[in-house]
């Protein structure tokens, strides 16, 4: 209304897709998060691979060797679709909302005007802080709009974090 | 009645004294009751349920303690509650030991009911219910007198509109203050019809009820519990008969909550009211609507049924009061009625278009060379491409979306058809979704997502490419749409 500017007249407005790379500036998430989910990945393997294995030295029994087998397989298919997964997010910020995508098999993508942002939460695990990562999450006033861009490095997730709040402001539009 | 004293500007308030007893009401009734058919019993020599060997005067000893204690605490509950009508909130104190301070923004007021249960209409008495956004975070006035409470609501009401044009206009430092002169109008009751939209007849809602897919479910299950208990299989009826009474309470509980189901409109907002039982009035300024779900059960379809939803923050979220319903059951011409007073003329030809099957039946053709504000021309719905078929075979040619001036309409359904409206400038954020199968045919959904509520508009799908410029088209859209609201 103020100094916002009208779209049309707004520079960064591009239409957006589910595909390429054409349209906004579309910016990956950080590679170390694909490391940070196979360590998560690998430790639950590790352990179900073991429990396995002890139990095969245990009762000596067959069927548990192919079931060790299983989990290895499991196990490299995770650190595969980790890798596709989190290759597949990406964001950009447009003059007026923020565009997330993500999913292979299922795609996705939701756009969230800042003007509709009720908060900006930075959250951050245990293995994603040995990564230096960060997850930023959007709130709108419906619990099922909004979304999250995790895997930013911390500093990154921290400029967007205030960026936005300051978008949220200057655009705010009421319920 | 119009002598009433005006809601004073600011000073603390009480509720009505009774008020604590009220709302434990029915505990001590229930108490009381189970004491008097003890007592019945030991008079007339049968067993007593009471604790063996306590004699009669200890026992009235600790019934007459009991009954002190509670109105103690009755009347100092009432003493600590108050209420006050500030200048930019409305706020609530409550508690002695647990101190509450309530305060309620007034542009935060979704929506203000007046809830009368039984027991506080034979006292006289309402219950101001003010709910804002975001649940836990009503303040409920329990209970005052009849017209103050009709005062409160509408000064509530009149104050929830203010707020926002003040925030929409230029601030200008003018003080929230209400003109005293309207405030002493007569209570909206006294003169029921004014501004009334429709008034569902109270026979209809029976046969709505009955016209339902879960009487089909009964009139197969009663035959079948019939014989099951001729021929002895208890098995049977324990497993059809619980659904069999919960269908029943359902539609019981609907209707007693949809009776005398009565729709106003005036210029603080819409006003539902009704109840068998407990009376209730729903009020709702216009602007507070998020999106509007028009939907028509199958057999609804014989008389042309409809029934009206609408989202509003908050509301209905926590508990499923039927605080959602506009219009629980009504013509093709109330329905429109109630479109027309929910939403600018411009949006009533699509929403037409949209409760008509697929586009250009004989119903919205007509009906809508009668609508004066109706637009020229058939507002056209963007469906499912053919191929869309292997997906969705009876209802692609119904998954569609309109676009008007104000709003984004998405129709679908075949059977059970459904219309749904969201304001450009509500929209809270677009969801464009693409399945493993649709990514084959090149199809993709989007999801318009707004507050929780009946409504949830989800256009399914569409054309890849066609989905991506809807949601980019809405963007702009919506955003210009804001600009305008806010």
């Amino acid at each position: 209304m103020l100094d916002s500017g009208a779209v049309e007249s707004t520079q960064g407005w591009e239409p957006v897709g589910l595909y390429g790379d054409e349209g906004p500036q579309w910016r990956p998430v950080s590679p170390r998060l694909a490391a940070a989910r196979s360590v998560v990945a690998s430790a639950v393997c590790a352990v179900a691979l073991v429990a396995v294995v002890a139990l095969w030295l245990v009762l000596s029994w067959q069927p548990l060797l192919y079931g060790a087998g299983l989990v290895v397989l499991v196990w490299v298919w995770l650190l595969w679709l980790v890798r596709r997964q989190v290759s597949a997010i990406s964001w950009a910020e447009q003059a007026e909302e923020l565009v997330i995508r993500r999913g292979r098999l299922w795609r996705s993508l939701v756009s969230v005007p800042y003007g509709r942002l009720q908060l900006a939460d930075m959250e951050s695990g245990p293995v994603a802080r040995h990564f230096g990562l960060a997850s930023v999450q959007i709130h709108t006033a419906s619990p099922r709009s909004g979304g999250s861009i995790p895997g930013l490095p911390v500093e990154e997730a921290e400029a967007l974090r205030t960026r936005l709040t300051e978008r949220g402001e200057s655009q705010r539009a009421g319920l | 009645m119009s002598e009433q004293p005006p809601v004073p500007p600011s000073g603390w308030r009480r509720l009505h004294p009774l008020s604590p007893l009220l709302r434990g009401g029915f505990t001590v009734i229930a108490v009381g009751a189970w004491l008097v058919s003890n007592q019945l019993d030991t008079w007339l020599g049968a067993d007593s349920q009471l604790p063996d060997g306590a004699p009669l005067p200890w026992l009235a000893l600790a019934v007459a303690l009991a009954l002190a204690a509670v109105v103690l605490s009755a009347w100092l509950s009432w003493r600590v509650s108050r209420f006050r009508i500030g200048a930019t909130t409305l706020e609530v104190r409550t508690g002695l030991v647990l101190r509450q301070h309530r305060q309620v923004r007034y542009d935060r007021i979704q929506a203000v009911d007046l809830r009368r249960p039984l027991l506080a209409r034979l006292a006289g008495l309402s219950e101001v219910h003010v709910q804002s956004a975001g649940s836990g975070s009503d303040a409920r006035l329990a209970y005052l007198p009849q017209h103050e409470a009709h005062l409160v609501r509408e000064r509530l009401m009149r104050l929830a509109g203010q707020a926002d044009e003040q925030a929409a206009a230029v601030p200008v430092a003018t003080e929230a203050a209400v003109p005293v002169a309207t405030e002493a109008a007569v209570p909206a009751e006294v003169e029921p019809d004014q501004g009334t939209v429709v008034r569902v007849p109270s026979p209809r809602l029976v046969q709505a009820s009955l016209f339902r897919g879960r009487t089909i479910a009964v009139l197969i299950a009663v035959p079948v519990v019939l014989w099951a208990l001729a021929v002895g299989r208890g098995g049977i009826v324990a497993v059809v008969g619980p659904a069999l009474l919960a269908f029943g309470g359902n539609a019981a509980q609907e209707l007693v909550r949809e009776w005398g189901f009565h729709l106003r409109r005036d210029d603080d907002g819409i006003h539902v009211s009704r109840g068998l039982t407990e009376l209730k009035t729903s009020s709702v300024p216009v602007h507070r609507i998020q999106a509007i779900a028009i939907r028509q059960p199958v057999l609804w379809r014989l008389p042309g049924w409809w029934r009206i939803e609408i989202n509003v923050a908050g509301v209905g979220v926590d508990s499923d009061d039927g605080d959602t319903v506009v219009l629980p059951v009504g013509t093709l011409e109330e329905t429109l009625a109630t479109v027309a007073v929910l939403r600018p003329h411009g949006d009533l030809p699509g929403v037409l278009a949209g409760m008509a099957g697929v586009a250009g039946s004989p119903v919205a053709s007509s009906a809508m060379e009668e609508e004066p504000g109706g637009q020229p021309g058939h507002p056209a719905y963007v469906v499912a491409p053919p191929r869309a078929v292997w997906l969705s075979p009876l209802v692609r040619s119904r998954h569609g979306y309109a676009v008007t001036p104000d709003a984004l309409l998405v129709r679908n359904g075949r059977l059970r058809r459904s219309v749904e409206l969201v304001p450009h400038a509500r929209i809270q954020s677009l969801r464009l979704r693409q399945g493993p199968l649709q990514r084959r045919l090149a199809l993709a959904s989007v999801q318009l997502l707004t507050t929780p509520g009946p409504a949830d508009p989800w256009v399914r799908h569409l054309d890849a490419g066609e989905a991506a410029a809807l949601l980019n088209a809405q963007v702009g859209r919506s955003s210009r749409a804001r600009e305008r609201v806010r």
